[in-house]
C-alpha cells in the first residue's frame, strides 16, 4: 500500500506538542478561501515554478520537453507538464540548480516513511513531541494512515492527526485507535458560512468531531479566524464546543496572507482574502 | 529600575568611552571616557612618557624582565588618575592602554635571534595565507579565584612574601626565582598602595555611595573580602589590574559568579548586613563595568554546573544575577550556563526565556559533554567536573590556565592539493612535494592526499606554538598571575610557564567548509565525472566565473555537513577524530598539553578572506563554516539534522571545546510550548553528548539581511499562521509584510 505525501516537515514545532515530523499527504475533500497550502489540495502531482529563484540554468530543459531557454529566459509550458504522474521521480526538480521548481507529489509506502520519521525520536522523547499527519487530508487516505500510525505506535512515537473532519466516519474509525490527539479544524458552525468558505457543508465535520468526543478522543481545536469571512463564527464555534468533553486546547490561528507566491508558483487561482 | 538608576547607568558607560558611542569594539586596548580629577595623578600621557623611560633605565642596567615588568606596573598604579563617585560602587583608574605594554618591545627582540626569525618568517607566511594564524596569547587566563577571595590582596601578597623566604631558608632562591618573587612582590605592593590611595580618595568622593564604598575598600586594604559586595570589588579590581596593566585577560570572573557570591549573599541577608534588593544593586554596578568596556568578544562569565554528588550549583544568587542581567537590558558580558540533568527547570526555563527574548544572550555548556572531554584528554572526573570556562567556550580544569590562539585553516589543505603547494590568493609556496593531479586517480587517493596535507600542517601549527611558548614569560611576566597561584610560589615559577599547567588551544577552523568540498570533490570530480582536478583548480582560480552553473551545482549537492547525511557525517566524523588524535595530549612547552577546539573565532572571517574559492560553491573571500557548525545556509534539513550531525562526530573529540550555532525564528519558540522546544534541543544535546549550544533567535534585522543575502538563510523558517514556511519561498513583498511585523516586536 502507498500514500501520496507532498511533503514531510522535521522540527515542526506548531502541529501538536514538542518538536514533531508532519506527513503532509496530498489531497483535500476542502477548498478554504484561506488555503496556505494550495499543493495539498488536489491528488495529483503538481510541479512549482518559483519564478523569482530561476537562474535560467536550463538543466531542467535538457530532461523535460515542458521546459524552455529563450533568450528571454525560462518559459515553463504547464501544457505539457504532468507533474511526472506516473514517474516515481520527477525529472526536471533534481536538475534545477536555483531551487526554482518544487514538485509537490510522492508515492511512499510506510517502510519508506518509518527511517525518516524515527530519524528524530530523540527529540520527540525530550520534547514531549512526536509525529503529526497533515495534508491536504491525510484522512482521505484512511487506510495508508492508520497502517503508518500503527507503526509509529509500535515505536512508542506520540502520534497527532491533523484533520478538517470531512471524511467518512469509517476513516475515523480506522486511525482512532492509534492516534494519541486529533488537530481537528472548525471553521463555522452555520453551514452557509461553512460552505462560502471552503466549499462544502460542514454537517459531517461537526458529527465527526462529536463523534470523536463521544469515544473519549483527545481533540485539540484550531479555529483559522479569517476576519470578514469567519471571524463572526467564533461565540458559535465556542458555544458548540462547549458541549463537547475532550477538548484539549482550542487554538485560534491568525490569519496572514503570505501564501500568495505559492499558488503563483502553481498557477492556482488565488482567492485569499486580504490580510488585515 | 529596580536596581541601578538610569543616571548610575549612564555614568558607568561613561567610564570607559565616550557616551555618543564612537568607540570601536574591536579596537578596545585603553578604556579612557569621562576625565579624572587631575588632582589624582598624571594623564596617560605623562605615564607613558614616565614608563618608557624607565623601562628603557630597567632595560639598559639588565634588569629582570620579571622586576621591570613589575616596576613599570607600580609606576602606573602609583600615578593614574582615579575617581569614586556618587553614581558609581566600583572605583576607577584612569586605565592604560594595555597594548603599550612592554611585551611588544620584549617579543621584538625575541624574534631576533636565528631561530625565532625562522619561526617569525613561518609565522607570517602562514598568517598571510591564511592557512594557520597564530599569535602568542594573554588572553584566556583566570587567577585562583578561591585564593582571591580567601586571601585578598594582602594575603597574596603576604603568601609571596612566605614563600620567597621559604625558598631563601632551604637554599633553592636562585637568581631567576628571587626576580619571580620579586615581580610578584612588587605588583601586589603597587596593588596595596592603589587600594589605600582609593580609600583616601572616597573619604571626600562618592557622596552617598561614600561610606559604602570606603568601607569596602577599607576592608580589601585590610584583608580578604567580607562580603557579597567586597567579593565583586575585588573581582572587578583583579580583573582591571590584570587586563589593563598586566597585560593578561582574565576570562572568569569567578569560578561561576552565582557560586563565588553566594555564601556571602546568604550571610550577608542573614546577618541583616544587606537585602536581596541591595546585593542586586551591587550586581547591577558590576555587570555595567563589563558592559560599558564593551569588547567585542564579550566578557564572559558562567553560572551553574553541579556539584561532586550530583545536586545543582544554581542557587539564589543564580537567579538574582539572571534578574538582574535581564533588567539593565545588556548583552556584555556574555553569560554562560552550566547545564546539566540537576539544573532546576524553572531555572533552565527562566534562562531560555530571555534566551528567546534577547537573541541568544546565554552560551549552554552542557555539563557532561565537558566532563567527557575533559577525560579524554587525560583529567580525573573530580577536576573535569570542576572546570572552568575561560573564554567563549573554551574549559579547563582548575588551577591550570588554557590558552588558544594556534587556529589551522582545515580547507586550505585542499586548495594547497589543486595548486601544487601554492596559496591560490598569493602565489606563495606551502608545501613542495604535493602529489601532482594526474597521480590522485581516485577519490582515496585524493583524501589520503589531503589527510597529508592536514597532518602536515597541524605539526606546524604546533611548532609555531612551541617555539613562542618558552619565550611568553619573558616577554611578558605573570606577575598577578603568579601571585594567584600557590602552586607556582610553591615552585618558584611564574605561573604562565612552569609554575602551574597551561594548555595549549588548538583551533580547528572551517571544518564544515572542508567537509563539504572533500564531499564536493568527490561528487564532482570522482564520482559525477563532471570535471576534472586540472578543470577545477582553473574554474576556481577563476573564482567561478563563466561557471556559474558548476557553482550552483556544487552549492546545491545535497553532501554538506549539517543535513544528517549518513555519507557526509562519515567523512566529518572521520576528519574530526584524525585531526584531535593528531593533537590531543600532545606535550606543549608550558607545562601543559595540546587540546582541540571545534570553535573558529573570527578566523571564520579573517581565514575566509584569504581563501579562495572552494569547491561546495563558495566565492573567493567569503566567510567559512565557524564552529562545529554548517557552511552558512547550507543545513537545509533543519535544527534536529544540524544536531544530528553535530553528534555524529563526537563532540568529546574535541578536548577543549566544540559548538553548534542554532538559528531559530521567534515564532518557533513563542509561549510554553517554544519553551518546550527549547528544552528538547538542549536535552537532546546534552544526552546526545553535546558540548556547547547557543541559539540564534533572528528579529527584523536579521530578516533584512536575510532578504539582501538569501543564499546565507536557506533554512530559516517562518511562522506564517498555523504552519511555518521557509523565508526564501516567500514572495519579496510577503517578505515585506513580515518584516514590518518583526518591527514591530518589542
Amino acid at each position: 500500500m502507498t500514500g501520496r505525501i507532498f511533503d514531510i516537515k522535521h522540527f515542526a514545532v506548531h502541529d501538536g506538542d514538542g518538536i514533531r515530523t508532519t506527513v503532509f499527504f496530498k489531497g483535500c475533500p476542502l477548498k478554504c478561501l484561506w488555503c496556505h497550502n494550495p499543493e495539498g489540495l488536489t491528488r495529483p502531482k503538481q510541479l512549482a515554478y518559483y519564478e523569482h529563484k530561476c537562474i535560467s540554468c536550463g538543466e531542467c530543459a535538457t530532461a523535460c520537453p515542458a521546459h524552455i531557454i529563450s533568450e528571454n529566459g525560462h518559459i515553463f509550458d504547464r501544457t505539457k507538464c504532468d507533474g511526472c504522474e506516473q514517474k516515481e521521480v520527477c525529472l526536471c526538480e533534481p536538475l534545477c540548480l536555483g531551487g526554482a521548481l518544487k514538485h509537490y507529489g510522492r508515492d511512499v509506502t510506510v517502510d519508506d516513511l518509518m527511517p525518516e520519521l524515527l530519524a528524530d525520536v530523540d527529540f520527540y522523547k525530550n520534547s514531549g513531541g512526536g509525529v503529526t499527519l497533515s495534508g491536504g487530508e491525510c484522512l482521505l487516505q484512511a487506510d495508508f494512515c492508520a497502517e503508518l500510525l500503527k507503526s509509529l505506535k509500535a515505536q512508542g512515537i506520540n502520534t497527532a492527526v491533523d484533520t478538517c473532519g470531512c471524511v467518512p466516519r469509517a476513516s475515523i474509525e480506522k486511525v482512532l485507535p492509534y492516534t494519541d490527539v486529533f488537530l481537528f479544524d472548525v471553521k463555522a458552525i452555520d453551514g452557509d458560512v461553512h460552505k462560502r468558505c471552503t466549499g462544502v457543508d460542514n454537517a459531517l465535520i461537526l458529527e465527526n468531531l462529536c463523534f470523536l468526543d463521544s469515544v473519549g478522543a483527545k481533540n485539540e481545536i484550531r479555529i483559522p479566524v479569517v476576519p470578514g469571512y469567519n471571524n463572526g463564527e467564533l461565540p458559535k464555534i465556542y458555544e458548540f464546543l462547549s458541549k463537547l468533553k475532550n477538548i484539549t486546547a482550542v487554538k485560534e490561528l491568525k490569519y496572514h496572507n503570505l501564501a500568495g507566491s505559492k499558488y503563483e508558483a502553481l498557477k492556482m487561482e488565488n482567492n485569499l482574502p486580504k490580510s488585515t | 529600575m529596580k536596581y541601578i538608576t538610569e543616571a548610575d547607568k549612564r555614568h558607568i558607560e561613561g567610564k570607559y568611552h565616550p557616551l555618543d558611542g564612537s568607540y570601536d569594539p574591536y579596537n578596545r586596548f585603553g578604556y579612557n571616557g569621562y576625565d579624572y580629577d587631575p588632582e589624582s595623578g598624571m594623564d596617560n600621557e605623562k605615564i607613558k612618557e614616565g614608563l618608557y623611560a624607565l623601562l628603557d633605565e630597567l632595560d639598559a642596567k639588565g634588569e629582570h624582565h620579571h622586576v621591570t615588568k613589575a616596576k613599570g606596573f607600580s609606576f602606573i598604579l602609583d600615578n593614574t588618575r582615579i575617581d569614586v563617585n556618587e553614581y558609581d560602587y566600583f572605583v576607577g583608574f584612569n586605565c592604560w592602554n594595555r597594548i603599550m605594554s612592554p611585551h611588544r618591545k620584549w617579543l621584538k627582540e625575541v624574534e631576533q635571534n636565528e631561530e625565532m626569525k625562522r619561526i617569525k618568517a613561518l609565522r607570517d607566511l602562514c598568517w598571510d595565507t591564511g592557512i594557520i594564524t597564530m599569535w602568542p596569547d594573554f588572553d584566556h587566563t583566570t587567577p585562583d579565584w578561591d585564593a582571591v577571595f580567601k586571601l585578598g590582596f594582602p594575603g597574596l601578597l603576604a603568601r609571596a612574601e612566605f614563600y620567597k623566604e621559604k625558598h631563601r631558608r632551604e637554599g633553592t632562591l636562585d637568581s631567576e626565582k628571587e626576580a619571580v618573587f620579586d615581580g610578584v612582590i612588587l605588583t601586589y605592593q603597587s596593588i596595596m598602595r592603589l587600594i589605600n590611595r582609593f580609600y583616601e580618595y572616597s573619604l571626600t568622593h562618592g557622596g552617598e555611595k561614600s561610606a559604602e564604598i570606603s568601607a569596602c575598600l577599607k576592608r580589601l586594604s585590610e584583608g580578604a573580602p567580607q562580603n557579597t559586595y567586597d567579593v565583586l570589588q575585588i573581582i572587578y579590581l583583579y580583573f582591571m589590574f590584570s587586563e589593563s596593566v598586566d597585560y593578561y585577560q582574565v576570562r572568569t570572573l569567578g569560578y561561576g559568579l552565582d557560586a563565588a557570591i553566594y555564601p556571602y549573599m546568604v550571610k550577608d541577608i542573614e546577618e541583616g548586613r544587606y537585602t536581596r534588593d541591595q546585593i542586586g544593586t551591587f550586581i547591577a554596578h558590576f555587570l555595567m563595568q563589563f558592559s560599558a568596556i564593551g569588547n567585542y568578544w564579550g566578557q564572559p562569565f558562567y553560572l551553574g554546573g553541579k556539584h561532586p554528588d550530583g545536586r545543582t550549583k544554581i542557587n539564589e544568587a543564580s537567579h538574582l544575577i539572571v534578574e538582574v542581567y535581564d533588567e539593565l537590558d545588556i548583552y556584555n558580558p556574555k553569560m554562560q550556563l552550566k547545564l546539566d540533568r540537576s539544573t532546576p527547570m524553572d531555572f533552565r526555563n527562566k534562562v531560555l526565556d530571555m534566551v528567546r527574548r534577547r537573541n541568544g544572550i546565554f552560551v549552554f555548556i552542557c555539563e557532561d559533554g565537558m566532563v567527557n572531554a575533559l577525560m579524554k584528554s587525560g583529567h580525573s572526573y573530580e577536576e573535569a567536573l570542576d572546570a572552568v570556562i575561560t573564554g567563549c567556550y573554551e574549559v579547563k580544569p582548575k588551577g591550570a590556565n588554557g590558552s588558544g590562539c594556534t587556529h589551522l585553516n582545515m580547507v586550505k589543505p585542499l586548495l594547497l592539493i589543486l595548486n601544487g603547494g601554492k596559496d591560490e590568493m598569493t602565489g606563495k609556496t606551502l608545501i613542495d612535494d604535493v602529489k601532482p593531479l594526474a597521480e590522485l586517480k581516485t577519490y582515496d587517493e585524493f583524501y589520503r592526499e589531503y589527510i597529508r596535507l592536514v597532518s602536515h600542517f597541524a605539526e606546524i601549527a604546533m611548532e609555531l606554538e612551541d617555539a613562542y611558548d618558552p619565550y611568553l614569560t619573558y616577554c611578558n611576566p605573570a606577575n598577578m598571575m603568579t601571585g594567584a597561584y600557590e602552586e607556582a610560589l610553591i615552585k618558584g615559577e611564574d605561573a604562565y610557564f612552569k609554575g602551574i599547567k597551561n594548555g595549549s588551544g588548538f583551533l580547528v577552523c572551517s571544518f564544515a567548509s572542508a567537509v563539504d568540498s572533500l564531499m564536493a570533490v568527490k561528487k564532482l570530480v570522482y564520482e559525477g565525472n563532471k570535471i576534472t582536478l586540472d578543470e577545477l583548480r582553473d574554474i576556481l582560480n577563476a573564482n567561478w566565473e563563466g561557471n556559474e552553473k558548476l557553482m550552483m551545482l556544487a552549492r546545491s549537492l545535497p553532501n554538506k555537513y549539517g543535513n544528517a547525511d549518513p555519507e557526509t557525517d562519515m567523512t566529518a566524523k572521520g576528519l574530526a577524530a584524525y585531526i584531535c588524535n593528531i593533537v590531543n595530549g600532545r606535550p606543549n612547552k608550558k607545562n601543559g598539553r595540546y587540546g582541540t577546539l571545534a570553535h573558529s573565532a573570527r578566523q571564520f572571517i579573517v581565514h575566509g578572506e584569504k581563501t579562495g574559492a572552494t569547491p561546495d560553491g563558495r566565492m573567493a573571500g567569503y566567510e567559512l563554516s565557524k564552529n562545529a557548525s554548517p557552511v552558512p545556509g547550507m543545513d537545509k534539513n533543519g535544527v534536529t539534522a544540524l544536531i544530528r550531525s553535530a553528534l555524529s562526530m563526537d563532540p568529546s573529540n574535541f578536548t577543549s571545546d566544540f559548538c553548534v550555532d542554532v538559528m531559530l525564528h521567534p515564532s518557533a519558540v513563542e509561549g510554553d510550548e517554544g519553551l518546550a522546544v527549547l528544552n528538547g534541543i538542549l536535552d537532546t544535546y546534552m544526552n546526545g553528548g553535546g558540548f556547547a549550544i547557543h541559539f540564534n533567535i533572528m528579529n527584523a534585522d536579521v530578516l533584512r539581511d536575510a532578504q539582501k543575502n538569501p543564499e546565507k538563510y536557506k533554512n530559516l523558517q517562518v511562522r506564517v499562521c498555523g504552519w511555518n514556511t521557509l523565508w526564501n519561498n516567500m514572495a519579496r513583498s510577503e517578505q515585506e509584510a513580515y518584516i514590518l511585523r518583526a518591527e514591530n516586536i518589542i
